[in-house]
C-alpha cells in the first residue's frame, strides 16, 4: 500500500461568490511526479495554494503526510507558487538565508549547494531585482528546497524558461525525486514537458478533478485503435474473437468497437460482411498524450 | 515564532532603508538642535505663548535646556515620523515583492508573522529611544549653553513613556499596513496621528454623544501634548499607550490571521 502524502477529499474553495472549486479529490503518492494539468483559470494555483496553506479551503478535508493539515510540519514542504517571492534589494544568498532563518535552518552550506544545484552562483552579491526570469525561477525553485522537504510543489516552474533552462529544470526535478525520493507536484499547461517526467496525473477542468491517472495506465490508454461502428455490437465482439483471436479490445459505446491488437481493417470487414454485421463506420484512430488531455481539459477542437 | 522574529530581524539589518532610516534621523536631530541652540542663544530671543496648533510645522518659541526637552520635543516626534516611515515600508515590502508566502506557508506563520512585525516595531521604539537620548545628550552639551541633565528618576520616567508612545505609534502602524498591505496606509494614518490633524474631528464626534473629554486618552492628544510634557504624567501616558497597543496587536492579529494571498 502505498503512503499517500497528499489528500483531499471534496474540497471546494469560494471567492466572495465565485465558486473556483467544485470538492476536489486529490491523491498524491510518497515518490510520485505529480503532473497538475488544466488550462488557465481551471483551479490548478488555487489547488496548490489550499495544499501550502496560502488560502484556505471553504469545505473538504486536507491531509498531508496522514495528518491533518493545521498539524503539519512546514520543514516537509516547499512550494513555489505562481512568482517566485523575492526581496528584490537582496542578494540570493541573503533570500536564501532569510527564509533557512525562518523555518529554523542555521547550516550556509546547504543555501550553497542548493544555489548550485539550480544553477545559480552562490557567491554573487547582484540583488535579485537584476535577475532575468529564469533565474528568479531558479532561485525559487532553490528557496522551496531549504530544508530538505518531502514534499515540492512548483506552480508552473518553467514559465519564462528558455529551452535550456526548461531542459535543466527537468532535470533537477527527475534528480530530486529519484535520488532523495522526494514527492513532486508539478502543475502546468506545457503538456509536453510535463510527460516527460510525470508519474502521475491528475486533470482539472473548471474547477472539477476530471481525472487521476497513472503514466503506465495512461500510455495504455493513449495506444492507436480501430475504431468501428457496427449494427450488432454483441455478435460482432464474438466473432471477431473467434476468428480473428482478437483480446485486447473496448466497447466504447453502444455500438463502437475499439480495437487495440494490431489488425488489418480489411480482414475485420471481411469476416464481418461474412457474417452479415453491418459495419456503420471504421476509422483508424492516431491517440497521442496531447490530444488526450486536450479532450479532457477542453481544447481538444484545437488538437 | 522566534525562527521568524530572528529572520524579521536579519531581514532589517540587511535592509539599506533601516540603515538609512536611521541617517536621517540623526542628521534631522542635529539640524533640530543646531536651529534651536542658535535661535536661543540670540539676545533677541523671546518665548511665545502661542498655544500648540496641530499639523506638521517647525517653530522655535521655547527654550530648550534639559536632556528631557530635547528628547520631548525632536527625539519622540522624529522618531515616530521618521522610524514609522521605515516601518510602514518594512512591513508592506512582504506583501508587495510576494515574500510573505514564505511566511504564511509555515505553521502559525500568520500569527508569528504579526509577532514578528511587533516585535521589530518594539524594537525601532527602543532605538529611536535611545537614540534621542544620545544625541540629545552628546549634542546638547556641544551646542547648547547651559545644557543640563535632568534627575534619574525623570529620566526614567520620560525613557520609559516615550518607549511606550513609540511602541504604540508603530504598533498601529504595523497594523494599518498588514491591513490595508500598503505602506502608503501605513504613513498616511501615522502622519495623522502624529500630527494631531485628526484631533479637531475626533472632539466633534465625541462631543455629539457628550463624551469629548475622552480625547484626552487619544494618541494623537499624546502627541499634541508631548512638547508640554511632563515626567509627573508619565504614569498615565503609559498606561493609554500600553491600552492602546493592546487593541491594535488585538485588530491587527485578528485581520492578518485571516488573510489569504
Amino acid at each position: 500500500m502505498r503512503e499517500t502524502v497528499v489528500k483531499l477529499t471534496q474540497v471546494s474553495k469560494e471567492f466572495r461568490r465565485v465558486k473556483a472549486l467544485f470538492g476536489i479529490d486529490m491523491n498524491v503518492y510518497r515518490g510520485d511526479i505529480y503532473g497538475f494539468i488544466g488550462q488557465n483559470g481551471a483551479g490548478k494555483s488555487t489547488t496548490l495554494k489550499i495544499i501550502t496553506g496560502l488560502i484556505r479551503s471553504t469545505s473538504g478535508e486536507i491531509r498531508l503526510f496522514n495528518e491533518d493539515r493545521g498539524n503539519y510540519t512546514a520543514k516537509r514542504i516547499g512550494s513555489l507558487i505562481e512568482n517566485p517571492g523575492l526581496f528584490p534589494n537582496l542578494s540570493a544568498f541573503d533570500n536564501m538565508d532569510i527564509r533557512a532563518t525562518a523555518i529554523g535552518i542555521s547550516d550556509k552550506k546547504e543555501i550553497g549547494d542548493l544555489l548550485d544545484l539550480v544553477g545559480l552562483d552562490k557567491d554573487d552579491k547582484k540583488k535579485v531585482k537584476h535577475y532575468s526570469l529564469g533565474m528568479k525561477q531558479r532561485l525559487g525553485i532553490a528557496m522551496a528546497l531549504i530544508g530538505t522537504p518531502d514534499l515540492l510543489i512548483l506552480d508552473e516552474p518553467i514559465n519564462g524558461l528558455d529551452p535550456e533552462g526548461i531542459k535543466e529544470i527537468r532535470e533537477v526535478i527527475r534528480y530530486l525525486n529519484e535520488s532523495r525520493q522526494i514527492t513532486i507536484i508539478v502543475s502546468s499547461h506545457i503538456l509536453g514537458e510535463l510527460s516527460k517526467i510525470a508519474t502521475r496525473y491528475g486533470i482539472i477542468r473548471s474547477g472539477v478533478m476530471i481525472e487521476e491517472i497513472d503514466a503506465a495506465e495512461l500510455q495504455h490508454k493513449c495506444r492507436n485503435y480501430l475504431s468501428l461502428t457496427i449494427d450488432d455490437i454483441e455478435s460482432g465482439v464474438v466473432v471477431l474473437e473467434q476468428e480473428l483471436l482478437i483480446k485486447d479490445y473496448l466497447v466504447a459505446n453502444r455500438n463502437e468497437l475499439q480495437i487495440y491488437d494490431q489488425t488489418e481493417g480489411q480482414a475485420v470487414s471481411a469476416v464481418l460482411a461474412k457474417h452479415h454485421i453491418n459495419i456503420e463506420q471504421m476509422y483508424y484512430k492516431k491517440q497521442d498524450l496531447e490530444t488526450y488531455f486536450l479532450e479532457k481539459i477542453g481544447g481538444g477542437e484545437h488538437a | 515564532m522566534l525562527n521568524l522574529i530572528r529572520a524579521k530581524f536579519k531581514t532589517m539589518i540587511k535592509s539599506n532603508t533601516f540603515w538609512l532610516a536611521l541617517l536621517v534621523l540623526i542628521f534631522v536631530f542635529a539640524l533640530c538642535v543646531i536651529v534651536q541652540s542658535s535661535s536661543q542663544s540670540d539676545s533677541d530671543f523671546a518665548i511665545s505663548n502661542d498655544t500648540v496648533k496641530f499639523g506638521l510645522y517647525i517653530a522655535v518659541d521655547r527654550k530648550l535646556i534639559t536632556l528631557n526637552d530635547f528628547v520631548t520635543s525632536f527625539g519622540i516626534t522624529f522618531s515616530s515620523l521618521i522610524s514609522g516611515v521605515f516601518l510602514a515600508s518594512f512591513v508592506a515590502q512582504d506583501y508587495n515583492c510576494g515574500y510573505i508566502k514564505n511566511y504564511f506557508s509555515l505553521m502559525k506563520g500568520r500569527r508569528n508573522l504579526w509577532v514578528a512585525n511587533i516585535a521589530c516595531a518594539i524594537f525601532m521604539a527602543f532605538i529611536s529611544i535611545v537614540l534621542s537620548y544620545v544625541l540629545s545628550l552628546v549634542l546638547g552639551y556641544i551646542l547648547v549653553a547651559g545644557f543640563s541633565i535632568d534627575p534619574p528618576n525623570q529620566i526614567i520616567k520620560t525613557m520609559f513613556a516615550g518607549f511606550l508612545l513609540l511602541s504604540a505609534t508603530f504598533t498601529f502602524v504595523v497594523c494599518i499596513t498588514s491591513i490595508f498591505r500598503s505602506k502608503v496606509a501605513g504613513i498616511v494614518v501615522l502622519f495623522i496621528l502624529a500630527s494631531g490633524m485628526i484631533l479637531p474631528f475626533l472632539e466633534i464626534i465625541l462631543s455629539t454623544a457628550n463624551i469629548s473629554n475622552l480625547i484626552e486618552y487619544s494618541l494623537s492628544y499624546q502627541y499634541a501634548g508631548i512638547l508640554m510634557f511632563n515626567a509627573d504624567d508619565a504614569v498615565k501616558l503609559g498606561m493609554i499607550s500600553v491600552i492602546w497597543t493592546l487593541l491594535y496587536n488585538i485588530i491587527g492579529c485578528m485581520v492578518v490571521i485571516r488573510q489569504e494571498t
